[in-house]
């Protein structure tokens, strides 16, 4: 058994998270969160480290070229970020796009969609 | 030039002046916004990253989409949005002269309320010794041009200052395939959010350099390398510890000034700490009938404390424009009717008036918003501020004279990037109330 320490990511208050780790690896205890979501984080962290990828995509709507803010619609594993930005500089987009419209499905594999942040025409 | 007359004005499209503009139009009648860009939503529109509205939506947004919400809650009133507007100039008998689209205009205004945001500190506020080359730019500019502009700022990046933005472009430019050499912090404790440093520097292993700054800048036309070198405790560079970083571009993330130069022409009195207007807790500032909220204030941590602050600013102007209405109405009839004068209401009025309490930061406190109360302007009082350096183990005492007012019930850690509020019952202000002094205590 051993403790090891991360910070909380998933608001700004950033709690410090004492976590303790038995020997098959698995979380066992939690402290140091301030509310239930630091519990949540420590177990996915500890398992697959997830992150949001935000990013922009190239497009030229009516004419004109524009980058529309996108985002990965849920977090996505830590380790399929490099692969999603591939992804995401080949895409390429000639329609108006609306808040929360899909731009790509199943970002590097992770089964979350690409979605568009901002209403573009 | 052509006059327009609004009962709220507010200056400024972003964050701040969308929130302002909404509130004031729940119960103003007519309310507009000028905006100098060619969109709403100001500065939310290049930080593409999420982590806002975790207050004010309890969900985690991205920038863009933050304003999206707002943008289109305005669109869905008559609040009269100008565009490509920029003001020139505004006078304390609240009149603001714009160049707008159609021309020079006069906007006549019941109540204004300045929401022009703030902008960031450049190379020449802190004097960075060596050439003039180009590659050095603030870190929002380098923003602007990645997620607004589609041009690459350079290849190999040094950023100097460990600000929220100075973090996030980390990541950013990281993620478009440049190299980032690594942050340096002249101050020995990072100055952004803890989970930017996490999610933005550890995950990409970019170093923090703490206690380091950059002493030159190297290179003629573009950037070629930059010295850095380490602090002492009194932030002065230790001899013999210079490095010289080969890079081609330098970010700069350090710090913010509230944008008060059309404040300054309205005669609206600046807070040499905060470097925004001087404001009483119903937002108003020196000249009566100015409002003032978000980052022309004082710089936030987070947007959805600037949209709370613009709420209330909203609201207050609001209420500034109908009690001046009444008060013109009565002194018509007054004068029509020749009615006797109820002179209870005028001396409680009065009393009212003259019943301010300054407000003094202390110690570790730096300053705070507001710097004077009126205890009747408003239901309840709520004190903001920032420390001036991180506190492991301390509580806020907020006092009069000898009499403790407010005290934290539990002590804790504060740090410089996150903004303290305190609310204050009005009823523990008793008349004849002295100084306000705000402070934190530290406990070892």
């Amino acid at each position: 058994m051993r403790e090891v320490t991360m910070c909380c990511t998933t608001c700004p208050s950033g709690c410090a998270l004492l976590v303790t780790i038995d020997d098959q690896n698995q979380v066992t205890k939690v402290d140091g969160n301030t509310c239930p979501r630091g519990e949540v984080f420590a177990h996915k962290e500890w398992v697959n480290p997830e992150r949001m990828l935000t990013s922009t995509v190239y497009a030229i709507i009516n004419g004109k070229e524009q980058l529309i803010p996108v985002k990965s619609k849920e977090p996505i594993p830590k380790n399929r970020m490099r692969e999603a930005m591939k992804e995401i500089q080949s895409l390429r987009v000639e329609k108006p796009v609306k808040m929360g419209d899909v731009i790509k499905d199943n970002l590097a594999g992770s089964e979350i969609p690409l979605v568009a942040c901002k209403t573009m025409e | 030039m052509r006059t327009l007359t609004y009962d709220v004005v507010v200056i400024g499209g972003g964050p701040a002046g969308l929130a302002a503009a909404l509130e004031a139009r729940k119960s103003a009648e007519t309310v507009a916004i000028l905006e100098r860009n060619d969109e709403l939503g100001g500065i939310l529109n290049q930080c593409i990253h999420s982590g806002f509205g975790l207050h004010v939506f309890k969900e985690e947004l991205t920038g863009p989409e933050y304003a999206q919400r707002y943008v289109d809650m305005v669109h869905e009133t008559d609040i009269a949005c100008f565009l490509n507007t920029m003001v020139i100039d505004v006078t304390g008998d609240r009149q603001i002269i714009a160049m707008t689209e159609e021309g020079m205009q006069i906007f006549e205004a019941g109540a204004i309320i300045l929401a022009m945001g703030c902008r960031e500190r450049t190379r020449g506020q802190i004097r960075i010794p060596g050439t003039r080359p180009a590659g050095v730019f603030t870190a929002g500019l380098a923003q602007r041009y990645v997620n607004l502009e589609n041009v690459k700022p350079g290849s190999r990046i040094v950023i100097l200052g460990s600000g929220d933005i100075g973090l996030i472009m980390a990541r950013r430019l990281t993620l478009e395939g440049m190299k980032v050499v690594g942050v340096y912090e002249i101050m020995p404790y990072a100055n952004g959010l803890y989970r930017n440093i996490k999610n933005c520097l550890d995950d990409f292993d970019i170093p923090l350099h703490l206690s380091t700054t950059v002493t030159k800048i190297i290179g003629f036309q573009r950037v070629q390398a930059v010295e850095v070198t380490a602090v002492d405790e009194n932030l002065q560079p230790i001899s013999g510890t210079e490095e010289i970083i080969p890079c081609d571009t330098l970010l700069l993330s350090i710090g913010l000034i509230p944008e008060n130069e059309l404040s300054q022409k309205a005669g609206v009195e600046l807070n040499p700490v905060t470097n925004g207007p001087k404001v009483d807790n119903s937002l108003e500032t020196s000249v009566e009938g100015i409002f003032a909220c978000g980052n022309v204030l004082h710089v936030h941590d987070l947007v959805d404390q600037v949209t709370k602050e613009a709420e209330e600013a909203g609201r207050y102007a609001a209420a500034y424009v109908q009690k001046s209405g009444m008060d013109d109405a009565a002194a018509v009839s007054e004068n029509m009717e020749k009615r006797p004068v109820d002179t209870k209401n005028i001396s409680d009025e009065m009393e009212s008036d003259t019943t301010a309490i300054p407000v003094q930061a202390k110690g570790l406190v730096r300053y705070t918003v507001p710097s004077i109360i009126y205890p009747r302007k408003t239901p309840g009082i709520k004190l903001k501020f920032h420390v001036s350096r991180p506190v492991d183990c301390g509580r806020i005492v907020v006092s009069s004279g000898e009499k403790v007012l407010f005290e934290s019930k539990k002590a804790r850690k504060f740090v410089p990037s996150i903004m303290e509020t305190v609310n204050l019952k009005v009823d523990s202000l008793a008349e004849g109330c002295g100084t306000l002094c705000v402070t934190v205590r530290e406990e070892i």
